[in-house]
This record gives C-alpha cells, structure tokens and sequence, in this order.
C-alpha cells in the first residue's frame, strides 16, 4: 500500500539524502543540482558571504547556507530559497496582512478573516464573530506544524470553546479568524512563471487489511515513513487527540479495519504531525496554476516559493492560505502517492539557464554533506568548498574479491591504490567473507585498469579470486571503506585494553619480584626448615609422574 | 642538562592539534602565525603528478594575498625551485656564482654512463667518497663515509639498479657535523643539527626504560608525537657493538647512541646550534641565496668543520622542514613562522598577536578525504586574550551542565572548553578579548543553573594559547579516523614497550626462581635417594 504507486526520482535515492535530514534535506538538494552541473558549490556559515544581509533563520548549525557558482555569478542559498528572492519578500510572505493586500490587489481571493492580539477578550472576539458566516477557522498568528489551528467551526459555542483551548490551554494569544473554505487543499511550488510541482497533504490516516488493529496499522505505517527521507522524523503520534477523533467515527485503538478500508486519525493535513503528502500535480486545472502563480507575483521579489491554496469544493474558486518563500521540497520529492517532481532542477535552471543541458549522467554522484561541513562545525572555518564535479560522464565497476581480505592494512592498501588512480568508490565487507570494491572515475580505462591493479597485488597479500561485475547505483566522491571507523574503533579498544593488561600485569610482577628479593634469605633458609613437610609432596609428585 | 621534559615557545604550549604534528608541522605553524595576525587563511588541496594530495595554503590581508606550500612562499621561483631540486644543477650554480660556494668535488653520471665509468672516476679520487642520487628525498639511497673501491663496487648497483635512481653523483666525503641553516634575504635565522636516537644515563635506570621515558617526553614534543624509538635489529646490534645490553645501566649523564643514523624519524633528536655559526659560515649560507636566481629564502644542509671555521654546501631546500627548529629537543627554540610572515607581511610585524589557534583536523577532515578542495578558517581579530583556569565542584557532574556553561560562554564570545574530570569537579578554560567579559562569565558559573549546585570555584590565571570557540571536551570515541589511527599506533607501541618489559620481568622472575628451586631442592634430592634407594 505504501509504495502502491509513488515514484521517486533515482538521482535523489534515500541513500543519497541519508545525511540531510528535516530543513537541511531541502539545502543538499537544490545544492547537489547545482555541484552535478559542474558549478562551484560552498557551505557557509552565517558571517560569510552574502549571509549577513540575507534573511535566515536557525543557521547556528552549518548546512542550511550555500553558494553557487559559475564562472561569471554567484547565487547564494538558504534552504531551498535563492538569492532572487528579496528580502523584502520574504518579509510580506511571513506577514498575513500585507500578502493579503497585495493580493486583493490583483483580484486574487484569502479567505477572509482578522487578527486579534492578546489586548483583545475572547467575549469580543465572540462578539466580532457573531457578524461573520459560520462556518470558520481559528489559528494561532505565530504557530507553527499546525499547533492549535482548529478548522469547521460551526456555531458560537464551538468557538467558545475552541478560544478557550487555543489562547487558555495553548498560550496563543494572538489568534486568526477566517472564513472556512470547504475544498481541498494544494500546495503548489511555482517558479518564476511555471508551476513545476503541487501536492495534497492528507491527514494522517491508515488502510486496513482486514487482519491489524488500528494501533499496529500505525506501527506499521511508521516504519514506512521512517523510509521516506521527507517523512521519517515526522511519525503518526498515537494520543488522546487521535483516540477522540476514533471515537466520533466509533473505533478504538484496538479495531480491526476491513480490507481496503481507510481511515483518517485527525482534520490537520500537516506532515509534520503523520499527514501524507500525495502528488497532485495533474490534478490542477490551468485556472488554478495561473491563479498560483499570479498569487507568487503579486509579492515583488518573490521569484520563487510555495503557494498554498484550497479549492472551494463548489465554485472551484482558489482561495490563498498562504505564501511560503522558504518552502520545504520534501513532500513534492517523497509523495507517498504519485510522481516526485523535481524542484532543485527547476530553481537551479531558473538561476543558472545556460547550464539546463549539462547531462545527466553524472546524476548518481553525490557527496558527503556531513564531512564537507565538519569545518564549519563551531566555526572553525567561515566556507568550505566541495571538490568541483565538472564532468559530463562517470565508469563504474565493480570488483568482488576473496582471501584475506579482512585485514585493515588490506583495506588501506586498496583505498590508497584507488586515490593514485584518482578513483571514487568504497569497499565493503560481505557476510560471505568476500569483498566488494566498487570504484568510479571519469577515465574508462582507468576504472578498468583497477583490476590489473588488484591482480599485479604488490602489497603481496593474500587474494584468490577476483570477479568483476557492472554496477549502476550511487556513487559518493571519495574512497571509503565501509565499516572503517567501527574497525578503528574496536582496535583503539583492544589496544587500550592490552595496555591496561600489561600495565597491571607489570605492577604486579613488579610488586612479585620485589617480594621476592626481599624474602630471599629467610627463603633460602625455608627448605631446612620445612623439609619433612615437603617430602611427602615431592615423593608423592615424583611417583605420580612414575606412573 | 636535562631531559625531563620539553620546553614550548609558550604561544605554541598545546596549540598544535594532531594533524598539525608531524610531517603538516610547517603547514600550521606557518599559516597559525598569520591568522593569528588577522590574515584570512584558506586551506586548499593540490594533486600532483601521482594523483596524491598536497595541502597548501594562502594568506591575505584583503589588498595581496601569498600562496604557500609547507614553508615555502611564493617569494621563491618555480625556476629557484627546480634548481633546489637537483643537487647536481645545484651545486652547477653554487660553483659558478660569482661569490663561489664551497661544494664538495665531484661528478655526475646518468644513464649513458656504466658502473664503470663511475669507478673508474672513483679511482681517481681520495676515499673515503660519497654517493647519491640527485633528486633523492630525505637521504634515501645517500651513502655517505664509503671507505674503499669495493664497497663502492657494492653500493652503485644497488642504487641504481635496486632503487632506480638515474642520475647519480660521486662526490668527496667531507667531515664534520650537518648542520641544518635556514636563510631569508640576507639573513639566516638559525641552524639545528640532527642527533642520532640516543639516551641519557641517571645511573639509575636500564638503556631499555630510558628509551621509554624519551619516547614518553618525545610524545610531547608535536614534532615528534609519531616518531618514537622502537628497539629493532638495528638499536640491538649497535648496542652489542658498544658491549651494552638494553639491561644495562648506563652511568648518569652518560649519553649512549642507539644508532649511527640520525633522522628524526627513526628517534633522533634537533639541536638548535644557531650560536655555534661563526661570522663566516654565515656569509656561506648567504651566498647561496645570491648564486641561485629567485631563491629569497632557503635552508642549506652545510657539512661543519668547526674547528677550521670551513663549510661546505650539501645540498638546498626550498621549503625546509621547521620543526625542529621551533620544537628542538635541546637549546633555544627558534620561531621561524614568524620570520616568513615578518617577511611576507613586513606591515603586520608589529601587530599584536591573538595566543587563539584553531581546529586544524577539523578544518582538514574533508579536503583529506577529498570531499572538500578548499577550507576559509574564520578570521580573528588580533587582540591579547585574558584567560581563566576554572575548577568547579560541588554537584556538578550533572547532564546539560557542561552544555549550559558552553550557552554561557558563547554569548559573551568566549573561547576555551569545559570536561568533566574523574574526581567528580568540572574543568573549566576560558578565555576572551574582554576581561570584564570573562569575569562575569565566572560569577554566572558559580551560580550555575538551578539544577546545578557549585560549592566551590578553585580559580587561576590562565596565560597558555586557547583553541578558538567553547567546546565541550571531546572523547576519544570522538576522534577522526586518522587520529584514531595515530593513537592507536602509540598505544600500540607503548603496550610492545611494557609487554616487553614484562616478558624480561617474568624471566628474571624464572631465573630466579630455578636459581631457588635449585638451592631447595637440593636437601631434598639426597633425602630422596634415601628413600627410593636409587642412585
């Protein structure tokens, strides 16, 4: 069911975004593009650069901030969001009232609504209310993951309640009142004047199978999205607010669910707390993707970024939510259901056009993104510069070798032979005691003199066999040896368990042989004394051995 | 004299991190001395003609920027270079300049020439006669002392056939001590000489436990962490030689040689003799620098013949090593990052320089694992820094605690870090430009979170170089491979040390033992043969 019909795109494979999690996934992705296209890619730190003057948030940790560059530009990035948006833009995207402005403007419709700050008493928002058209939505101004939003309110006393919950229980005092739009919602990712992705967010919900309870179609539902690279920090949460919303559809926890049957968990669409994004990207008429992008326009400076709107469900009229400049790709890159589009392609074609034919075969190289931005960790470093990847093709093979291959001065051997021959790869040990070597290189004959290599063996180790076999997955720039730092590791334990050892084994001996020496001589005396009681053990001992 | 411990140029104390030891010494030192200046440093990597990594770097004051390679600038030609890197083109030059350089006489022969001809040559020469490759590195295949005709006879197969060396020269062998002179313009800095791996005797401790309390002060010095002694066929015979065993007590101040050779790396020491060149040896190693075109500053290997005030040129450097001159394991250490940035930005000579460094093998990781091709190290500002040593006890050792006093000195732009110690107090170094700065720092510690209680805070100054920014102390499990691989290598070679030590301990112990046994049981045997009635 997970993967009933979602297609990922191969040259964004899990493998390849397994270090980039949550906010930074969204940086290594538009920044891999650009590197694979050959331009010159740097991680920042916040003082760096451009950086000072550009509107960032939460960069404390390195790998959110980074340039690109050919060789007459450079464009600087946060996240997903490019030096072409201002900032300026930015600012009206986080701020409800001017985007609605601008928006009017143009003729493009937000649901209608207010803002009420703390001064004002839940009796006069009450009160404010009673002259709008039930029903509505109440949302917190400056929440975030969809915290405290409650949707379809119907009547006064709903709201009454929902006041309470949001600004007493839930400490929003800033709260918004808007019109409810029955319909779906899309989010949409435009870029200059073209939409090139959108999706549904789907509140968390499961499908039975006729055999599972809900709780263990959660469990299950979980660990798939533990595999999805947008979705795997995000799980369905099983609480009271899941159980209540059971209750009003008459199932507990612990029904079982007919084949087929699906069931949703909550009203939020929100990823973040289990809601599923499902690619929506043909289901947009050409009415709503001009809307969307006319609604991206209206903003100056606002070239690229996510729209989110609802679709009324009788007038198929779009209303805006939202305007997202700084928008997370995840959801349009892993849907659970239909096609990834590709965001990075489309922004990095946006900022560097000339480069929109560099071919694609070099889409399975990636880098490693935790390594390039160990400098900047504690800032040590204000850039650093990933190892340029200007190549329009790249060999693969792959080597299975066995013998002795488990040593560590064997693996050495074989990563410093790959290094003279400026190859990329990694070997790796099999459960069958075999090793697999893959190398990579832009030079076929180099890559495929890498077995004369293993064979002319002037380490002379022990190697019975070498097979050679194609390979088409990922290559990460390098050479590693997996398993290397766990090896190091366990050695640096061994070695510095023998060095106890022979540390107390010493003291000991030490302390034996002084003992020794110093009862020397009433030892010596020892044998006149005791004579009578040892003979019966050394006569019992000679004659034992007799036997 | 002593050889307790090694003595820092106090900027320096701990401020060199495992991937600046070794053989990257020059590489960091040079660079930390122009950072700490304020010059924007970049760590770049380079691939020569064999695909293996070099790792270069520039400085720049925003107006100029010079690019460096070890302790090289780029004040010195590629031509200069090239030169330097033929010993025969070398001395070529040094002959002909217009103030002649001594050199040693001698020929040259490529591969036209036979085994012949070179001792043919060699017959028309006094013995004892040098031979060596021309672009050798770092004394490989260089046999120097050869005594006869047929010792020779021996070596040129062996270097030119065995270790394929084309070129070759047959030079004079000229006596005295190597000295290592370093020269920039019209001026030389210093000189070292190399000793061989010896030990100093107390008369108290075996030739064997000296050894590992030189390797316990030669893991201090960061230019020797990785080149211990390790008693080997060689240390074993040279000492038969001598008539000693690694048991042996050698008497107190006796030094006794482990081997003939001295490099570093098989355990020799660096001497700085700098007040040992005379007037005239100095203009030697000046002229140099006047016979080759483009060589603004250079180390000379000059053979001494101290008594006759004589030198004679070996070899040049274009990019000597530094280390033992700025951590010599005897005399004066003498602080030549400092000349080459006096020399390369004379107009910050005079600046205040910040006693911060920086992590070099964080910096390096991944231009090592060549993910990254170049690293921007943050700049400083050059300013005095006023540092704290912080002991706090009470109950500290409390999760989150060491992490909330790194909040507390990053906010107020501090440097240093925080560890937990095994006796149950929080070490705590910290150190910034702004001393009111710090000091609120130490009051906000004494309060401490409230789920921390300190008692007490044992506090002192703290005058020693700082790493830039507020860590929390790693642990070893936290290390890059590399220097896990280095310390491992240590370790191992410490537990060989005292396994071996053990293994001797044990037989003495046996010895000692059957020594006794043999004396007890003596009574016994005739006792026994009464009873049994054998004979």
């Amino acid at each position: 069911m997970r993967e009933k019909s979602a297609e990922w795109l191969p040259h964004l494979s899990g493998e390849i975004v397994s270090e980039a999690h949550g906010n930074y996934l969204d940086a290594y992705v538009v920044a891999l593009e650009g590197w694979r296209r050959g331009l010159t890619l740097k991680w920042h730190v916040k003082e760096s650069g451009k950086f000072p003057e550009m509107k960032t948030w939460f960069v404390d940790k390195p790998g959110q901030l980074f340039s690109l560059e050919s060789d007459d530009k450079t464009h600087y990035f946060f996240r997903s969001r490019g030096d072409k948006v201002t900032n300026e833009a930015v600012e009206i995207g986080s701020d409800k009232e001017s985007t609605k402005e601008l928006l009017q403007h143009k003729g493009i419709k937000m649901p209608e609504g207010s803002i009420f700050t703390k001064e004002t008493s839940d009796e006069a928002i009450l009160r404010h209310a009673s002259g709008m058209s039930f029903p509505i939505v109440l949302k917190p101004t400056d929440g975030s993951f969809g915290k405290g939003v409650i949707t379809n309110i119907k009547n006064n006393d709903e709201l009454k309640e929902a006041l309470e919950y949001v600004r007493g229980k839930l400490n929003y005092s800033n709260v918004l009142l808007e019109e409810y739009i029955p319909g779906k919602e899309y989010r949409i990712y435009v870029v200059g004047d073209k939409v090139v992705g959108a999706m549904n967010r789907i509140p968390a919900n499961v499908t039975g199978d006729g055999e599972h309870t809900v709780r263990s179609l959660i469990q299950r539902k979980n660990g798939d999205r533990a595999l999805n690279p947008r979705l795997r920090s995000c799980p369905i949460i099983i609480d009271e607010e899941v159980e209540r919303y059971l209750s009003t559809q008459d199932l507990f926890l612990d029904s079982v669910l007919d084949t087929g049957e699906q069931v949703f968990l909550t009203e939020k669409t929100n990823i973040s707390i289990g809601g599923d994004p499902v690619d929506a990207f043909d289901d947009l008429s050409d009415g709503i993707k001009d809307s969307a992008v006319r609604a991206l326009q209206a903003v100056p400076g606002l070239s690229h970024g996510a729209v989110d709107l609802i679709v009324h469900e009788e007038t198929s009229e779009p209303y805006i939510i939202e305007l997202n400049p700084t928008a997370n790709l995840g959801g349009l890159l892993y849907p659970i259901e239909g096609q990834a589009r590709d965001i990075p392609k489309e922004i990095i074609d946006y900022y560097f056009p000339e480069t929109q034919d560099a071919l694609r075969k070099t889409s399975i190289v990636y880098f490693d993104y935790r390594e390039v931005l160990t400098p900047l960790q504690d800032k040590t470093a204000y850039n650093t510069k990933v190892v340029q990847f200007d190549y329009d093709e790249i060999h693969t093979r792959k080597f299975i070798i066995h013998g002795d291959v488990k040593s560590f001065v064997f693996h050495k051997w074989i990563k410093s032979k790959a290094k003279a021959s400026g190859l990329h790869g990694f070997a790796s040990l099999k459960p069958d005691e075999s090793l697999e070597i893959v190398v990579a290189g832009v030079d076929q004959e180099l890559v495929h003199q890498f077995r004369d290599i293993l064979l002319e063996n002037d380490g002379g180790f022990n190697i019975n066999e070498v097979k050679e076999e194609n390979y088409n997955e990922t290559i990460k720039i390098g050479f590693e040896i997996e398993g290397e730092y766990k090896e190091l590791l366990n050695n640096y334990k061994t070695v510095q368990r023998n060095l106890e050892s022979s540390k107390k084994e010493l003291k000991k001996l030490e302390k034996q042989y002084s003992n020794m020496l110093n009862s020397r001589a009433w030892k010596l005396t020892r044998p006149v004394r005791t004579v009578s009681g040892t003979i019966k053990k050394m006569y019992q001992r000679i004659t034992k051995n007799s036997h | 004299m002593s050889e307790s411990e090694f003595r820092w140029m106090p900027h320096h104390e701990g401020a060199v991190p495992p991937a600046g030891q070794g053989k990257r010494i020059s590489t960091y030192t040079v660079a930390l001395e122009g950072w700490r200046r304020g010059l924007d440093l970049k760590y770049y990597s380079y691939f020569d003609e064999d695909n293996l990594l070099k790792v270069r770097y520039s400085l720049s004051n925003g107006e100029k920027t010079h690019y460096f390679q070890l302790s090289m600038g780029d004040g010195v030609t590629k031509e200069a270079f090239d030169i330097c890197d033929n010993k025969e083109t070398t001395k070529d030059y040094l002959r002909n300049a217009e103030i002649p350089v001594p050199v040693p006489e001698g020929k040259m022969f490529d591969e036209k020439h036979t085994d012949e001809d070179i001792l043919a040559y060699a017959a028309t020469m006094n013995f004892p006669v040098v031979f060596k490759p021309t672009d050798g590195n770092a004394g490989n295949g260089v046999f120097a002392n050869i005594q006869t005709v047929e010792e020779l006879a021996e070596i040129i197969p062996h270097v030119r056939e065995e270790l394929g060396f084309d070129e070759v020269i047959l030079e004079d062998y000229v006596p005295g001590r190597e000295f290592r002179i370093v020269v920039i313009g019209d001026r030389v800095l210093g000189a070292m000489i190399r000793r061989p791996a010896s030990v100093l005797g107390d008369g108290r401790h075996t030739i064997k436990e000296l050894i590992q309390k030189t390797n316990e002060i030669r893991m201090t010095n960061p230019h020797l962490t990785s080149r211990l002694i390790k008693v080997d066929r060689e240390i074993r015979a040279m000492l038969q030689r001598k008539g000693y065993k690694l048991s042996t007590v050698p008497e107190k101040d006796e030094r006794v040689y482990l081997r003939e050779k001295s490099n570093l790396s098989k355990g020799g020491d660096a001497i700085d003799v700098t007040d040992k060149l005379t007037d005239n040896l100095k203009d030697i190693a000046i002229n140099v620098g006047r016979a080759i075109p483009g060589l603004q500053h250079y180390g000379v290997d000059m053979i001494v013949d101290e008594e006759n005030d004589r030198g004679v040129i070996l070899e040049v450097n274009a990019r000597p090593g530094f280390g033992g001159h700025l951590f010599p394991m005897e005399g004066t250490p003498r602080d030549f990052a400092k000349e080459i940035i006096d020399f390369y930005f004379p107009e910050t000579k005079d600046k205040e320089r910040s006693w911060l460094y920086f992590d070099f093998d964080a910096a390096l990781e991944p231009i090592k694992n060549r993910t990254a091709s170049s690293v921007d190290i943050t700049t400083i500002t050059p300013e005095p820094l006023y540092g704290k040593k912080l002991i706090l006890s009470g109950n500290v050792i409390v999760p989150g605690f060491r992490n909330w006093v790194k909040q507390q000195a990053k906010h107020k732009d501090l440097h240093g870090y925080v560890e937990n110690q095994e006796d149950g107090t929080v070490l705590v170094i910290v150190a910034g430009t702004d001393q009111l700065a710090v000091e609120k720092f130490v009051k906000k510690c004494f309060k401490g979170p409230d789920y921390v209680e300190v008692i007490a805070i044992d506090e002192q100054e703290w005058n020693k170089p700082v790493k830039i920014f507020f860590e929390i102390k790693k642990r070893k499990t936290d290390l890059t491979p590399l220097q896990l691989e280095k310390e491992i290598e240590n370790l191992q070679q410490v537990n060989e040390d005292l396994e071996k030590r053990n293994e001797e301990l044990i037989a003495r112990y046996r010895r000692f033992k059957s020594r006794k046994a043999w004396k007890i049981t003596a009574p016994l045997r005739k006792v026994y043969k009464l009873i049994t009635g054998k004979k």
